[in-house]
């Protein structure tokens, strides 16, 4: 993002925006926006000025930058609080000025560097609402850093996942999340379990320590790590014939859902979403059997155990 | 209890107060009461005589040589100030753009000459601008003067000594100010598309402010306080307030008229610190 913006020199390659080479032009002739995770409004500059700042560089008339002073703060829906400055504003409050300020010049890419890490989670919730309205309302092309993999996932049009500077997987949100290529973005994007156990071509399913789940996969090899999201395993009381065996370990009761971990015979963890509150079926200890349906991505393994 | 426990720790930290305020007070608050007293004495023949009278303070309005005295002091001070914010300004800010593992060693080199005398920086500066210094005898050895320049023995000397000696304060004081600015406010006003020169002007400095400020009152006030400086560099031509106060005291032995050049110089610094006070909390508003 730093390259992008100019702010880094690269050591080899180069940036294109909008099919334009700016690999070599200082960051003021890139036409881009910037919001940083600290803000970083001028504080000895009341929030009119701030957000006029780029303006008043790009020598725009004074009738003009009173218009777009006008459309951004009500874009960013704070109309009273021009004459404030940072200080006198909530963290919300700025994060919101310093959208406004970036996106007054109109640029060409707004570049948010996990613009909200600082806020706690409602407001964090809130904004990102917020951002997402304030993109289509706006419909710039909107370049946004997180480690939250939610807000990634909620956000955005397109998602990167990165691993140290490299993208993994550039897809749309339903893709990187469904279809991840492989184990570190299924790992990183949402909650998965890793699940090593054998495929049988003959039987069109997966074994686990003798244990036989229906699964087609066509072309998966012999050795395969099965990723499986929470929400696609189904447990069922041990009386019932199929599944996996297993032994619940924990209960998790999250707002609306409830994540069971269950170890399985092979030594395995495997992550269930249930809806509502914990079920009385399922206690600590309690031996289930583990459905998976057919939602899922096998990783290779070379050899097996 | 919690109340007895607290008088108790008030009680004891009175105690320990104690000594230092009563040294404080002794060597402080007494002598500087009885100056104040002094100031408003008659002096006959080197002794102090009885009564109240206004004369001190009201020749330093009529008499126009004292006029100038305070007016060529407050200017040169002034003067080393403005020099020294424009030579301690880049200094600083290299210092704050220098890699924090730097910062330490840049520190120390700004504040090392502290460590030597001043008398003896003063005189080196003698060596230097005298008449017979390193910089006439320069000049001169490659024929581009007739006569020696005076460098020293006036306001010039004064001036380039008095910017040296106090150079360091208003650098750290620079300094400070300029390591506090988040590096993102800068690159924000590139991105927004302001020039090296607007940033400069419009961020940069206006956030620089308060250590301009902090630095140009101590400055200042060290350099209407200064007397070995001016003494050496500026020397009996010169009209200077403290050297003024010290011939008044020690050679004339006129000392009601001394206390009150010197009440005049503490009024006029407290007045400083004051206009400072003001304007650095309009800058604690925001920073």
């Amino acid at each position: 993002m730093r390259i992008i913006a100019g702010l880094e020199k690269v050591d080899s390659g180069s940036v294109l925006i909008d099919g334009k080479d700016v690999t070599h032009l200082p960051p003021r002739e890139r036409n881009l926006g910037m919001v940083f995770q600290q803000y970083s409004l001028f504080p000895h500059m009341t929030v009119a000025e701030n957000i006029a700042y780029g303006l008043r560089v790009k020598r725009h008339s004074e009738s003009e930058i009173e218009r777009t002073l006008g459309e951004m703060l009500e874009l960013v829906r704070l109309p009273t609080l021009r004459d404030r400055r940072p200080m006198q504003l909530s963290g919300g409050q700025q994060q919101r000025i310093a959208l406004a300020r970036a996106l007054a010049t109109r640029p060409s890419l707004l570049m948010l560097d996990e613009p909200l890490g600082a806020l706690d989670l409602k407001l964090r919730r809130q904004m990102q609402a917020e951002l997402k309205r304030i993109h289509r309302e706006t419909g710039a092309t909107f370049l946004f850093v997180t480690h939250d993999q939610d807000e990634a996932l909620f956000l955005s049009d397109r998602v990167a996942v990165m691993r140290s500077g490299r993208i993994e997987q550039l897809d749309v949100p339903g893709r990187i999340y469904r279809n991840p290529v492989n184990e570190f973005v299924a790992d990183f994007v949402g909650d998965v379990s890793l699940l090593e156990c054998e495929y049988d071509v003959g039987r069109r399913g997966i074994t686990v320590k003798g244990e036989f789940i229906p699964m087609p996969l066509d072309g998966a090899p012999r050795h395969i790590a099965l990723a499986v999201r929470p929400e696609n395993v189904r447990l069922a009381i041990s009386a019932e014939p199929g599944g996996l065996r297993g032994q619940i370990e924990d209960i998790a009761y999250q707002a609306g859902t409830t994540l069971y971990s269950v170890r399985l015979a092979n030594g395995a963890l495997v992550k269930s979403r249930g809806l509502g509150a914990p079920s009385p079926d399922f206690v600590l200890g309690t031996p289930i059997r583990v459905h998976i349906s057919d939602c899922h991505v096998a990783f290779p393994r070379e050899g097996g155990r | 209890m919690n109340a007895a426990a607290d008088r108790t720790s008030n009680w004891v930290a009175w105690v320990l107060l104690g000594p230092g305020l009563l040294f404080l007070a002794g060597v402080l608050v007494m002598p500087l009461v009885d100056m104040t007293v002094i100031s408003f004495r008659s002096e006959s023949f080197g002794q102090i005589m009885p009564g109240f009278t206004l004369k001190n303070y009201a020749s330093f309005f009529r008499d126009t040589t004292y006029v100038q005295l305070f007016l060529q002091t407050f200017g040169a001070a002034a003067l080393v100030t403005l020099l020294c914010i424009l030579f301690g300004f880049p200094v600083a800010s290299l210092i704050a753009d220098a890699p924090a593992k730097w910062r330490g060693l840049l520190y120390f080199l700004v504040a090392a000459p502290l460590l030597v005398n001043t008398v003896v920086r003063t005189y080196g500066w003698l060596l230097i601008l005298g008449r017979k210094g390193l910089i006439n005898e320069a000049l001169a050895g490659m024929h581009l003067l007739e006569s020696p320049l005076a460098l020293s023995g006036n306001y010039i000397g004064l001036v380039i000594g008095g910017t040296q000696v106090f150079l360091p304060f208003m650098i750290l004081s620079i300094a400070t100010s300029l390591v506090a600015i988040e590096k993102q406010l800068i690159e924000s006003s590139a991105i927004l598309g302001a020039g090296p020169l607007r940033t400069f002007f419009q961020v940069k400095l206006p956030l620089a402010m308060p250590g301009i400020i902090a630095g140009s009152v101590l400055v200042f006030s060290l350099m209407l306080g200064a007397f070995v400086t001016p003494l050496i560099l500026g020397g009996t031509a010169i009209k200077y307030l403290s050297v003024a106060v010290y011939t008044d005291a020690l050679v004339l032995f006129n000392l009601p008229r001394a206390t009150a050049l010197a009440i005049v110089l503490l009024a006029v610094v407290l007045l400083v610190y004051a206009l400072q006070k003001r304007t650095m909390r309009r800058y604690e508003e925001f920073l």
